[in-house]
């Protein structure tokens, strides 16, 4: 799961990444210089966490994926399985071209958690 | 390029001008500076992009084209200095890079990467303290996030502690508690800028523009004052007036008449299913919403989302939550914020969310 959240750092502007589950426990984590692990595993945690709270009496849990924008930087969550991948990225990327290695990576992931259960 | 190939760059080139000069869009300003960047014309390229900056300083596709075309032309200096941090760095290679990425091209994600990556080998270093200061500085006037504020004046306060000579640093660190109304802390920077610059004037008229006593108790209060008020608080006006400072955003007209007319429109689309208007506070602004969809409850929830998206940008350190697409079983939430109002769409799942996000664009360019 590492090796695949390392290969999606790769990609131009992305800052790091990580996976966590639907109750936001962290699975694996992979953030680059300027990220704390902890700190972001908290936030994407949250996040998680309070949307399928929220969306849950609307029978809309839980979420697939969640791309915003802040005036610095971006946040993607991309449901696979049980679990999310959440990735921290550059603001100044195109962020169509990034979807499609996140959906790959999330994908894989996917694959991976399967086959062990 | 080959004659065919040359008679096309020029139509079109041609048909972009015409376009531009009755209709200078985002869009056709920045395809036009591309085109004149393909055909070598580097001046009209650079000329172009910037009149597409700054008619637009908000579009995405303008900043991208300024960018790349600044990009190119620095190319070479760009890949000198990314090869000595590679391979055998010392802290100017930093200092210019994050430097030029920032003043010239305008990324600031990249200038704070550099200045990170910087300080993690060369924390001494008084150039990168003072440039993460600066950046943080013109973050806090944007948005006026606590955060910014807190971090530029830490960084600030280092690289005048490893430098005390340095006078732009000292003359930041006095307007960011000037402008915060922490009129004691600002006074002892005035004092250091005096000893370096006995007669400036403007040091003479930033003393007597400050608040004659402290608003706030401590840098915590101040800041949460300036974040709350989304500016600098209303004592030191006449420090922001002397400096140019203006609030983060100009409050909407939040004309219910007006806001439900557009709520109204935004339902209309085959592919909506609600509207929903409310303020960054949270205050419910309106909804309109196809039967099938229970408006207070969605408003509820949208609130929520809002505010759990806010807060997870501002501790992430990436400033405001501006947009966001939320993907769900059989819908799909479209969210915007601008200045305090946040407009969100419900949409069937099976919508385009260009199509949405464009109505949604639409809408609150008339705000």
């Amino acid at each position: 799961m590492r090796d695949v959240l390392l290969e999606l750092n790769r990609e131009v502007g992305i800052k790091g990444s990580m996976v966590l589950t639907r109750d936001g426990i962290v699975v694996a984590s992979e953030l680059g210089p300027g990220l704390d692990n902890d700190t972001v595993a908290a936030i994407a945690s949250s996040v998680v966490q309070a949307f399928n709270a929220t969306l849950g009496p609307l029978k809309q849990s839980p979420f697939f994926k969640f791309i915003f924008t802040a005036a610095h930087g971006r946040m993607v969550f991309v449901a696979t399985g049980e679990a999310y991948v959440a990735v921290v990225l550059n603001k100044d990327i195109k962020i169509d071209v990034s979807m499609l290695s996140i959906e790959g990576a999330a994908r894989r992931i996917r694959n991976m958690t399967e086959i062990r259960l | 390029m080959g004659l065919f190939g040359l008679f096309r760059g020029k139509s079109d080139i041609e048909r972009l001008e015409q376009e531009a000069a009755s209709n200078p869009s985002a869009a056709t300003l920045a395809a036009l500076a591309e085109r004149y960047q393909a055909e070598g014309n580097v001046t009209r390229a650079l000329e172009t992009a910037k009149r597409a900056v700054e008619s637009y300083p908000e579009s995405d596709r303008a900043r991208n084209a300024y960018q790349t075309i600044r990009r190119l032309q620095m190319q070479n200096r760009i890949v000198e200095l990314q090869r000595r941090i590679e391979h055998d760095p010392v802290p100017g290679d930093f200092e210019v890079l994050a430097n030029l990425f920032y003043h010239d091209l305008g990324n600031h994600d990249k200038a704070m990467d550099l200045i990170r990556r910087g300080l993690a080998s060369f924390p001494k270093s008084e150039g990168l303290h003072f440039l993460d200061g600066q950046i943080r500085f013109d973050r806090f006037h944007s948005e006026f996030i606590a955060r910014d504020g807190a971090k530029s004046i830490e960084h600030l306060t280092e690289a005048v502690r490893l430098n005390p000579q340095n006078y732009r640093a000292i003359l930041l660190l006095a307007r960011m508690y000037g402008e915060i109304g922490l009129t004691q802390q600002a006074r002892e920077q005035i004092a250091a800028l005096r000893r370096l610059a006995p007669n400036d004037e403007t040091v003479n008229a930033f003393e007597k523009a400050l608040p004659p006593e402290p608003l706030f108790g401590d840098l915590d209060d101040a800041l949460s004052a300036a974040e709350q008020g989304r500016g600098v608080p209303p004592g030191a006006s006449a420090v922001a007036a002397l400096f140019g400072v203006r609030s983060a955003v100009q409050r909407p007209a939040a004309d219910p008449t007006q806001i439900q007319a557009i709520l109204k429109s935004l339902v209309d689309p085959p592919w909506s299913l609600g509207a929903f208007a409310f303020s960054t506070e949270g205050q419910n602004l309106g909804f309109e919403v196809r039967p099938d969809l229970d408006g207070p409850a969605w408003q509820q929830a949208l609130i929520a989302i809002h505010r759990t998206a806010e807060v997870a940008s501002r501790r992430m350190d990436i400033g405001n939550f501006h947009t966001g697409t939320l993907d769900c079983p059989t819908r799909r939430i479209h969210m915007r914020e601008r200045g305090t109002l946040v407009m969100a769409l419900v949409a069937r799942s099976n919508s385009r969310a260009n199509e949405v996000e464009a109505a949604l664009s639409h809408a609150l360019e008339s705000f």
